[in-house]
C-alpha cells in the first residue's frame, strides 16, 4: 500500500517537473473541465474526433464526458459504437435512437465498458426491423446494473426471457419503454420487472398484445409508485388493470388505454373513486407531502374505448381537473367514441355558459 | 482612479485602473483578501498573454461606456482579430481566462477553439492541436 503511494507521488513530482522543463504547457495537456467545456459547444461526432486527437484529449474526455449521442450516425454506427466505447467509461447517458443498424456487439460493448450507465435509448421506428436481440438485454443486465431509463421500443427482436433476465439484474429502473415489443412484453416479464423493479414510475407496454390483466395487477401490486402507464392497443387488459392501478398506485399521472376495447364504466368509476379515497386517508396526506409536482391524473388516452358511457367520463373528467377536452389543453383524448361526444371539460362548460349568459344579456 | 499593481509570470508589472482589474473575478477575489497595498502576483499568466487580455477587457469596457460610438459590427470584428492568433497563444489564452475567470474572454476563446474543431475534417484536428508541440519542441 505505501509503495503503491510512494510510486504515485513520485510519478507525480515526475509530471510536475517535466512540466517546469518544457516550460509552457500544451494543448495536449488541457485540463479536462475546460476541454468539456470547449466540447459542449460542438455536436456528438466531433466529440468523437476530439477524443481522437491525442492521448491527454482522450484521457480527459474520458473522464469528462458523461453523455453521448450516436443518432447522427448512419450505416457504420454499429462498428464505431465498439471501436470507441472503450474510451467513454465514464458515460452516464447513451442515445442510439434510431440506430437502425446497430447490433447485438455494440451494446455487448457497451454494456462490457460503461458502468455507470444510467440511461439509454435503443429505440427505433417501428416500420424499420431491428437487430438487436436478448444479447443484447442480458450484456445489458451484466454490466449495466444502474440503469434506470430503458428505450426500447420497436425493438422487436427481443423476447421475455431476455426482459426478466434484465429485470433481475437493473433494479434500479425508473422508465421503461417496451412500446411495439410484442415478443418481450408478456405477463411473466411484467411480473418479473414487478418483482425486481419496484420503484419503476413509467412504463409503456404499447402494443404489447399478449399482456392481460395478470401482468398489470402485479405491477400495481408491487410498484406503487407508478406515474404512468401506457397500455395502447393492449386489447386483453379489462376493468381488472385499471381498477388495480387505481387502488395501489396513487400517484399515477398518465394512463394511456387507447383500443381497450374490454373497458367499461367500472374502471372509469373507480378512478374516480381513487381520487376520493385518497383525498380522504392518510396516503393522500404522504403523497402531497412527498410529491412537489402535486398528484391525480393530467393526462388520460380513452380513444376507441367503445365501451364507455358518456356519464361515467364525464366523472372522471369532473374529479381531475387537470383533464381537458378543449383543443388548447387536449389532455383527455376521447375520440373514436361516439358515446362520448358529450363529454366535456370544465372550460368547455364555462365558455358554454359565458357564451349563454353573454347572448342573454344581449336579449335584454 | 485607484490603481491595481499585477505582475505577471516573468515578473513584469501592470498597473492598471481598479475598474479594469474588477472584470477579472480571480483578481476581484484578491483584492477583496489582500488589498490594494501589494502587487498581485499572476504567475500563471505570462506578461504578453496578461497584455492580450487588459486590451481585450480595456476595449469592452470602453465600448460598453455610454458615449461609446462603437457598433456592434466593430466590437465583433475586433473579437475576430483578437482570437486570430496562432494555436499555441490561443492555449494560453483559453488557460488565463480561465485562471484569471473572466467569462466573456473565456466564452470567446472556447467558441474559436469549438469552431476550429467543428470546421475541420478529422486529420486535420488532429495535426493542428499535435504539430504545436513539435514545432514548439
Amino acid at each position: 500500500m505505501r509503495d503503491k503511494w510512494k510510486k504515485l507521488v513520485l510519478k507525480h513530482s515526475a509530471v510536475f517537473e517535466a512540466h517546469e522543463l518544457v516550460g509552457d504547457s500544451k494543448w495536449q495537456d488541457i485540463p479536462m473541465e475546460l476541454l468539456v467545456r470547449i466540447l459542449a459547444l460542438v455536436d456528438h461526432r466531433t466529440v468523437l474526433v476530439a477524443s481522437g486527437v491525442c492521448t491527454g484529449w482522450r484521457d480527459a474526455l474520458s473522464l469528462g464526458i458523461l453523455e453521448l449521442s450516436f443518432s447522427w450516425c448512419g450505416k457504420s454506427v454499429s462498428m464505431l459504437v465498439q471501436s470507441v466505447a472503450y474510451k467513454f467509461y465514464r458515460l452516464q447517458s447513451c442515445n442510439l435512437r434510431r440506430c437502425t443498424l446497430l447490433n447485438d456487439q455494440a451494446v455487448q460493448a457497451i454494456a462490457r465498458h460503461c458502468h455507470d450507465l444510467s440511461s439509454l435509448d435503443l429505440s427505433n421506428g417501428r416500420s424499420s426491423g431491428t437487430r438487436l436481440t436478448d444479447l443484447s438485454l442480458v450484456a445489458l443486465a451484466n454490466g449495466c446494473k444502474l440503469l434506470q431509463k430503458l428505450d426500447l421500443s420497436g425493438c422487436i427482436g427481443i423476447t421475455e426471457a431476455g426482459l426478466v433476465q434484465l429485470a433481475e439484474s437493473c433494479r434500479q429502473l425508473k422508465h421503461l419503454n417496451l412500446c411495439g415489443c410484442d415478443n418481450a412484453g408478456s405477463d411473466n416479464a411484467l411480473k418479473a420487472l414487478a418483482q425486481n423493479c419496484v420503484g419503476l414510475q413509467i412504463l409503456n407496454a404499447g402494443w404489447c398484445d399478449r399482456i392481460t390483466d395478470e401482468g398489470i395487477s402485479a405491477m400495481a401490486i408491487w410498484c406503487p409508485d407508478l406515474r404512468g402507464v401506457d397500455l395502447c392497443g393492449c386489447h386483453l387488459i379489462s376493468d381488472v388493470s385499471v381498477i388495480a392501478l387505481a387502488e395501489k398506485c396513487h400517484r399515477l399521472r398518465y394512463l394511456g388505454l387507447h383500443c381497450c376495447r374490454n373497458i367499461t364504466d367500472l374502471s372509469m368509476y373507480s378512478l374516480v373513486n381513487s381520487r376520493n379515497t385518497t383525498t380522504s386517508t392518510k396516503s393522500y396526506v404522504q403523497c402531497i407531502l412527498s410529491d412537489q409536482d402535486g398528484y391525480g391524473l393530467v393526462s388520460l388516452n380513452l380513444s376507441g374505448c367503445t365501451a364507455l358511457s358518456g356519464q361515467a367520463v364525464q366523472a372522471v373528467c369532473d374529479a381531475f381537473p387537470a383533464l381537458h377536452t378543449c383543443p388548447e389543453r387536449h389532455s383527455l383524448n376521447v375520440s373514436g367514441c361516439t358515446n362520448l361526444t358529450s363529454v366535456h371539460c370544465s372550460c368547455v362548460v364555462d365558455r358554454g355558459n359565458r357564451s349563454a349568459i353573454a347572448s342573454r344579456l344581449q336579449q335584454q | 482612479m485607484v490603481k491595481v499593481t499585477l505582475k505577471s509570470a516573468e515578473g513584469d508589472v501592470f498597473e492598471v485602473d481598479e475598474e479594469l482589474a474588477l472584470e477579472s473575478l480571480m483578481v476581484k477575489n484578491m483584492i477583496e483578501d489582500v488589498g490594494l497595498d501589494s502587487a498581485i502576483s499572476l504567475p500563471n499568466v505570462s506578461s504578453t498573454i496578461l497584455a492580450k487580455v487588459i486590451e481585450y477587457i480595456k476595449f469592452h469596457m470602453d465600448a460598453q461606456k455610454d458615449g461609446s460610438k462603437k457598433t456592434s459590427e466593430e466590437i465583433k470584428a475586433f473579437d475576430d482579430d483578437f482570437v486570430n492568433v496562432g494555436i499555441p497563444t490561443l492555449f494560453e489564452m483559453v488557460l488565463a481566462s480561465n485562471y484569471l475567470n473572466v467569462k466573456s474572454l473565456l466564452s470567446l476563446t472556447c467558441n474559436t477553439v469549438a469552431n476550429m474543431i467543428k470546421t475541420k475534417p478529422p486529420a486535420e484536428v488532429k495535426e493542428m492541436f499535435t504539430s504545436a508541440k513539435q514545432a514548439k519542441a
